[in-house]
C-alpha cells in the first residue's frame, strides 16, 4: 500500500480513537483529522488517471507558492470533475476544518467531544468528496 | 488587519447583492474562531448559478492567499457554523427583513418616542444599529 494512503488512513483511526476515547482527547483529535483529509489529497494528487503530481514535485511547487497545505488544496479542487457549488463546498469545508486544526494545535481553546465529532464527520464527508471527485489510476 | 479585511468583505459584500438581487449574506467577527464568518443564502438560487460559484471561489481564494489563517471563513446557510443575532445582514432578506429589537431602538429613543413614530408612520425604519435595520412594533 501507498504509505501517504496508510498515513491518512491511521490518522483517522487515531482520530476516531481520541474522539471517543473517555480521557477527552478531543482536542487532540482535530490534528488527526485534518492531516487525514490533507494526506489523502496528497495521496490522490499523486495517483490521479490525468495531471498527477508526484510527492517530490508537490513538496517543490509548495515550496514556491503559499504555503503546502493551500497549494494542495487548490490543486485537488483544480482537478475535480465536479460542479462550481460542488468544489466551492469542498474548499470551504477543508478551509474551516484548518482553521479547527490550527486553533486545537495553537490557541488556548479546548475543543468538547461534540466539536470533535463534528470534525471527524466533516473529515469523512470531505475524504468522500476527495474520492467521489477525483479519479486515481488503477 | 481586522479592519482591512472587513474593509474588503463589506466591499465585495456590497458588489455582489447588488449583482445578485436574490442574494443575501450574513456576516460577524467570531471570537471563537477568531476570523470573520460569511453565509450566503437562499441555497436553492446560488446551486443555479455557475457564474456566483465561480465568483465567490475566486474571491475565497483570493483573502486565502492573501490573509492565510485570517482570512474570513465562508459558507452556504450556515452550514458549517451559527451566526449570532448581531450578524450583519445584507441584500435581499435585509431589503425585505422585518425585526423587532427593541432593545437596540431603546438605546437610540424613548418607548414612547417609538410607539409615537409607529402609530404616525404606520411603520418606522427610523434608525439603524450594527447595520441592521431597526423596527419598532
Amino acid at each position: 500500500m501507498d504509505n501517504m494512503k496508510e498515513k491518512y488512513q491511521k490518522n483517522m483511526a487515531a482520530g476516531e480513537m481520541l474522539s471517543s476515547s473517555d480521557k477527552q482527547l478531543y482536542t487532540s483529535s482535530i490534528h488527526c483529522f485534518y492531516y487525514a483529509v490533507l494526506q489523502c489529497m496528497k495521496y490522490r494528487l499523486a495517483h490521479l488517471e490525468e495531471n498527477s503530481i508526484s510527492y517530490t514535485e508537490q513538496e517543490e511547487r509548495a515550496e514556491r507558492g503559499n504555503g503546502s497545505h493551500e497549494f494542495v488544496i487548490n490543486e485537488i479542487a483544480n482537478r475535480m470533475n465536479a460542479k462550481p457549488t460542488e468544489v466551492r463546498g469542498f474548499k470551504e469545508d477543508i478551509r474551516i476544518l484548518k482553521q479547527n486544526r490550527v486553533l486545537a494545535d495553537y490557541s488556548e481553546r479546548m475543543f468538547t467531544q461534540e466539536e470533535s465529532l463534528e470534525c471527524r464527520a466533516q473529515a469523512e464527508r470531505l475524504i468522500t468528496n476527495i474520492n467521489r471527485f477525483t479519479k486515481v489510476a488503477v | 488587519m481586522n479592519k482591512e479585511i472587513e474593509f474588503i468583505l463589506v466591499r465585495w459584500c456590497k458588489e455582489m447583492v447588488n449583482k445578485y438581487n436574490w442574494l443575501t449574506i450574513k456576516y460577524e467577527f467570531s471570537s471563537s474562531y477568531g476570523v470573520y464568518l460569511v453565509s450566503f443564502s437562499p441555497i436553492s438560487e446560488i446551486t443555479e448559478s455557475e457564474e456566483f460559484n465561480v465568483e465567490v471561489m475566486r474571491f475565497e481564494d483570493e483573502m486565502n492567499a492573501q490573509y492565510g489563517n485570517n482570512a474570513p471563513l465562508f459558507c452556504d446557510e450556515e452550514r458549517n457554523f451559527k451566526l449570532t443575532d448581531n450578524a450583519v445582514i445584507m441584500g435581499a432578506e435585509a431589503n425585505a427583513y422585518v425585526t423587532v429589537r427593541l432593545h437596540a431602538v431603546q438605546m437610540t429613543c424613548t418607548q414612547t418616542e417609538t410607539k409615537e413614530s409607529f402609530s404616525k408612520e404606520g411603520y418606522v425604519i427610523s434608525n439603524t444599529f450594527n447595520n441592521t435595520i431597526i423596527i419598532a412594533a
